[in-house]
């Protein structure tokens, strides 16, 4: 009749939960694989709230994982071949004891593999949710395959990983998604966007490979290995979706005749090499086109009718489409001392077309002495100027046009010039924060360079209206046009009842009829007066009980703003005291 | 017959045996055996003549001398002699010939063996050496020597037409949902001063970012060191004397145990009151009478009344009291919402902390810096500052995928014992 008497323990989290040991003991494996069963798998350890009830009463430290995540990983068809993995270990340590060498090799040649295909499936059911997780794989690969041999590494982890991220970066090269560089001290950050997803990872610098002790190599490799096989279907996917062959061939690799160097080189290795170069285009599916007609990513199907909303699509597609041939046409030569997978890399994403010397590395394409060769990147203070016909710059003018989206003036980047600071491209800054000037320069050059744009564009659309409104603009010429469309259509009206009397005034006073100037028809102003208009509307309906707060905030931000002045004020201050200085000394001289 | 030992002339006896016995006539016999042998096989050496025995030969041999060729010995394998007794004699006979097995190839029946010679193949033997050769095709072209990298031959993505499902297969089993572990970043973009040519300002900020880190640790310095410096202001002798007093608490004394004994369990012993409630015993001159219980009773009514009357003045006069609730409650419901918004922010947090997953805590990587001493404008001259393997661990780490981990000490389960050897001890 009554219930059982209820016992502690029994319900909720402590039944929710299991420790690491149990879950060892429930699934029959040694520590090792079980961290590696986890690892593949995806499945973390997960803090419980309350650690005293989960570990009954005790608050000893330990690590927990969900029982329903352990019930899961039960099933999983790897952990026999785990168990084989053991036993095969087992025979051949005797046949290897017993020196049994046809046992040795029959076994070792009968080494059970097994793939992870399946899991990668499971993990990203589809492939977008694959490009989401894509940044930590990306950044794994680059890292390993930078590894030396005699690392505690098997090689085919390191190698593996060096092909997959040479061949994901033919595709940043051929697809033009690459956006942001940013040089750190730790390391190169790179920024692309593919098919809508933003990917940022990072690559060491290749300046000598330090062991650090305190790493666990068998955990890294397991992530690679994890990661080798989901970026290997990626690339596969990303390559048939812009027409290109998998795995990669090369367009032009049977006409290139072998190098000095390729030539104790097997076929494998100098196709290796050769991809890894960079410098080659590559084959694509169909006969017709190679990559450059690549098509731009259309916009994002929403339907608006906010002409607004699809005027700012249309000058960001702008932008990205000329950022994307920010090279096209220039021709490069790199020299010794300068980093040269980063800059080839950087290069042909943007349409420009590289090289280096022969001795260097295999797959230069033209020698330094080619004379249609625009610029030269060197990093030593003394260059021997051979050439007139070139540039020399140092390398972050490469990296600081990419950021700016535009090629810079190249008198600050000169060899032996101190550089201006590279900044960091990721950095947005919010309105009212302090804003330091070469940053400013910059911004300003970015939108100077849009209003360019946005009157080459009406230049050629207005040419059309222009003989329709010519005689109005003579006499418009002094207005504005920030005027009210009611006003201006009042006046366009009485132009109209007017038009024919000037008309006949023309034809007797033998007026001329000459191109009227364009009107500056910025969209980006336009659009940012609708917000600012937008936003006194919004501030009017505030009720009154939450204007005191908003009245607040907007008091701390004015004395942000008040704050960022006295800074620009210092530095104005500094500036003009250094110019003084400067002036001083050379009165002096 | 040593002639080197001394030894007394012994008489020998020539009539007995057993005298003879003693000494060695070997020699003697061998002579005399070697007499008989002569006689025997063609008689006696001694009385030949020397023309039977030797012959000159004054003439060259008629054949021309050919050096005789040295026998090749092959290189036989050795057999060893200890070995020989494991040979088999030749000479002895077998006891018994082995008889013939019945396991004999060419037991077929003779229809049978005309069958196989014909050639005529059944349908099943065909089948198994077309199939025979399939896998020898297949196992000679198994690259064993091709490692386990495999290469992504297929869209994994594929959105496929269901296979037709097997109906006595498993059932497939569904991961579980589960929130990504962290909603940190996986690759975080590095603060702008820490580039290889930074501006001042990034820079300056970024360095007063590490001197605070110095800062906390040098506060934490020097409150060990305070608390150190304390310590060794104590005397040794008192700090004795409180140790062993802290110690002693609890134990109780010898003399206060034999007390106990004598007292025995009725008697309530002075410390024993604090813990056993008694009260005083009851006296009747402290009883109260009816009238004093009716005044008390009289005195309580009238506080009652009071605290009522008192009360409803108050609740009348509440109204008057009406702007100050209203800002009571103002103030309740500000400090309700401030708890709603500090609470709904660290659910929002929650996303982004770091779990303690296991016994070790979680330590924030260093903050990588080149000082300015350090920092060159140049991009040849970079030397790199920080390992992108122990960034890339220390990530995992703060994205909750992985618990903090340490090298195993490696230690002895029995301590090394050192024994010195007998020779050598001197």
């Amino acid at each position: 009749m009554g219930r059982e008497r209820r016992k502690k323990y029994e319900k909720g989290e402590a039944t929710a939960f299991m420790s690491r040991n149990q879950a060892i003991n429930k699934l029959q494996l040694t520590l090792a694989d079980f961290r590696r069963l986890c690892i593949l798998k995806g499945i973390y350890p997960h803090e419980p709230k309350h650690k005293k009830r989960v570990n009954k009463g005790s608050t000893v430290h330990k690590t927990y994982y969900l029982v329903k995540d352990i019930n899961f990983l039960a099933h999983e068809p790897i952990i026999n071949k785990f168990r084989e993995f053991k036993h095969f270990v087992r025979r051949l340590k005797k046949a290897i004891n017993k020196r049994n060498k046809d046992a040795e090799q029959r076994i070792r040649n009968n080494k059970p593999k097994y793939k992870l295909d399946h899991i990668v499936r499971e993990r990203y059911p589809s492939f977008q949710d694959a490009l989401g997780d894509l940044d930590d794989c990306l950044s794994m690969c680059f890292l390993f395959g930078t590894m030396p041999q005699g690392a505690r590494v098997h090689m085919e982890y390191i190698n593996h990983a060096r092909k997959l991220t040479v061949e994901f970066m033919h595709y940043i090269i051929a697809s033009k998604s690459l956006r942001k560089v940013f040089i750190s001290i730790k390391g190169i950050y790179f920024q692309a966007e593919v098919m809508g997803q933003q990917l940022t990872w990072v690559v060491p610098h290749g300046l000598g490979y330090q062991h650090p002790d305190d790493v666990d190599y068998r955990v890294m490799q397991t992530f690679v290995e994890f990661y080798t096989t989901l970026l290997g279907f990626i690339n596969f996917k990303l390559y048939h979706s812009i027409n290109l062959h998998y795995p990669p061939k090369l367009e032009l690799d049977a006409a290139t005749p072998v190098d000095e160097n390729e030539e104790n080189m097997t076929e494998k290795e100098r196709y290796q090499e050769r991809l890894s170069a960079l410098s080659q285009t590559l084959r694509s599916l169909d006969e017709g086109g190679g990559e450059e007609e690549v098509q731009l990513d259309e916009f994002p199907a929403v339907e608006t009718d906010d002409p607004d909303r699809v005027e700012k699509a249309k000058v960001e597609a702008e932008k990205i489409k000329k950022l994307q041939n920010l090279f096209k046409g220039l021709k490069f030569f790199l020299n010794r001392e300068v980093p040269r997978e980063t800059l080839v890399f950087i290069i042909r994403s943007f349409g420009g077309e590289v090289s280096w010397h022969k001795s260097v590395a295999v797959g230069a394409t033209y020698p330094e002495s080619d004379e249609s060769i625009t610029h030269q990147i060197v990093d030593r203070p003394q260059t021997k100027n051979q050439y007139l016909s070139r540039y020399y710059v140092q390398p972050q003018w490469v990296f600081d046009c990419v950021n700016n989206t535009s090629l810079l003036p190249m008198e600050s980047y000169f060899p032996g010039a101190t550089l201006p600071p590279h900044l960091s491209p990721f950095v947005e800054e919010a309105e009212g924060d302090y804003v330091p000037p070469e940053r400013q320069a910059l911004i300003n050059r970015q939108l100077g360079l849009q209003e360019d744009s946005g009157v080459e564009e009406d230049e050629e659309g207005s040419e059309d209206e222009e003989e329709e409104e010519d005689e109005e603009e003579e006499e418009e010429e002094s207005e504005e046009e920030e005027e009210e469309p009611e006003k201006g259509r009042g006046k366009r009206k009485r132009k109209h009842e007017t038009e024919a009397a000037t008309a006949d005034q023309a034809k007797k006073l033998n007026m001329s009829v000459e191109a009227g100037a364009p009107e500056n028809f910025n969209v980006e102003q336009k659009l940012q007066r609708q917000t600012m208009e937008e936003r006194r509307l919004a501030e009017m309906m505030i009720p009154k009980k939450k204007k005191r707060l908003y009245d607040k905030i907007m008091f701390a931000k004015k004395k942000k703003n008040q704050e960022t002045r006295k800074l620009k004020e210092k530095r104005e201050a500094i500036e003009t005291q250094k110019k003084s200085e400067s002036k001083k000394k050379k009165k002096k001289q | 017959m040593e002639a080197n030992v001394p030894r007394k002339k012994s008489r020998l006896a020539k009539n007995k045996k057993k005298a003879w016995r003693k000494v060695d006539i070997t020699d003697v016999e061998e002579f005399l055996e070697d007499e008989r042998l002569q006689e025997r096989t063609g008689g006696l050496v001694a009385e030949k003549l020397d023309a039977e025995l030797f012959t000159l030969e004054r003439k060259a041999p008629a054949t021309a001398t050919e050096p005789v060729p040295k026998k090749k010995r092959r290189k036989e394998p050795k057999v060893l002699k200890c070995y020989s007794h494991l040979m088999p004699d030749p000479k002895i006979k077998l006891a018994r010939k082995p008889q013939p097995s019945r396991k004999v190839k060419d037991k077929q029946a003779p229809h049978i063996k005309e069958k196989v010679l014909s050639g005529v193949k059944t349908q099943k033997e065909l089948k198994a050496e077309d199939q025979r050769k399939l896998v020898q095709e297949k196992r000679l072209k198994k690259d064993r020597t091709k490692g386990s990298i495999v290469v992504a031959s297929y869209n994994l993505w594929d959105d496929e037409p269901k296979k037709p499902v097997d109906p006595f297969a498993k059932p497939l089993v569904k991961r579980p949902k589960r929130k990504a572990p962290s909603d940190l970043p996986a690759v975080q973009v590095p603060h702008p001063g820490a580039s290889y040519n930074p501006d001042y300002e990034d820079y300056q900020e970024l360095l007063s970012k590490a001197h605070e880190v110095e800062e906390k640790k040098l506060l934490e310095e020097k409150k060990l060191q305070k608390f150190e410096e304390e310590i060794k202001k104590v005397d040794p002798k008192t700090l004795e004397r409180t140790w062993l007093s802290e110690m002693s608490e609890g134990i109780k004394d010898k003399e206060e145990v034999k007390e106990e004994e004598e007292d025995g369990d009725d008697a309530i012993n002075a410390e024993d009151l604090d813990r056993i409630s008694v009260n005083p015993p009851v006296r009747r001159e402290s009883k109260k009478t009816r009238t004093q219980r009716n005044k008390e009773k009289k005195k309580k009514m009238q506080e009652k009344l009071k605290a009522q009357g008192k009360m409803d003045k108050t609740k009348a006069n509440e109204i008057f009291r009406l702007k100050s609730m209203k800002a009571e409650l103002d103030e309740r419901e500000a400090a309700l919402q401030r708890k709603a918004q500090e609470r709904r922010q660290k659910w929002q947090s929650q996303g982004l902390q770091t779990r303690k997953l296991g016994r070790l805590k979680f330590e924030e990587p260093l903050l990588e810096i080149k000082l300015s001493d350090e920092l060159e404008g140049s991009l040849r001259k970079l030397k790199p500052e920080g390992n992108l393997f122990v960034d890339r661990m220390k990530s995992f780490e703060k994205r909750n995928i992985m618990e903090p981990r340490q090298e195993a000490k490696k230690y002895r389960k029995y301590k090394r014992k050192t024994v010195i050897k007998r020779s050598h001890k001197v």
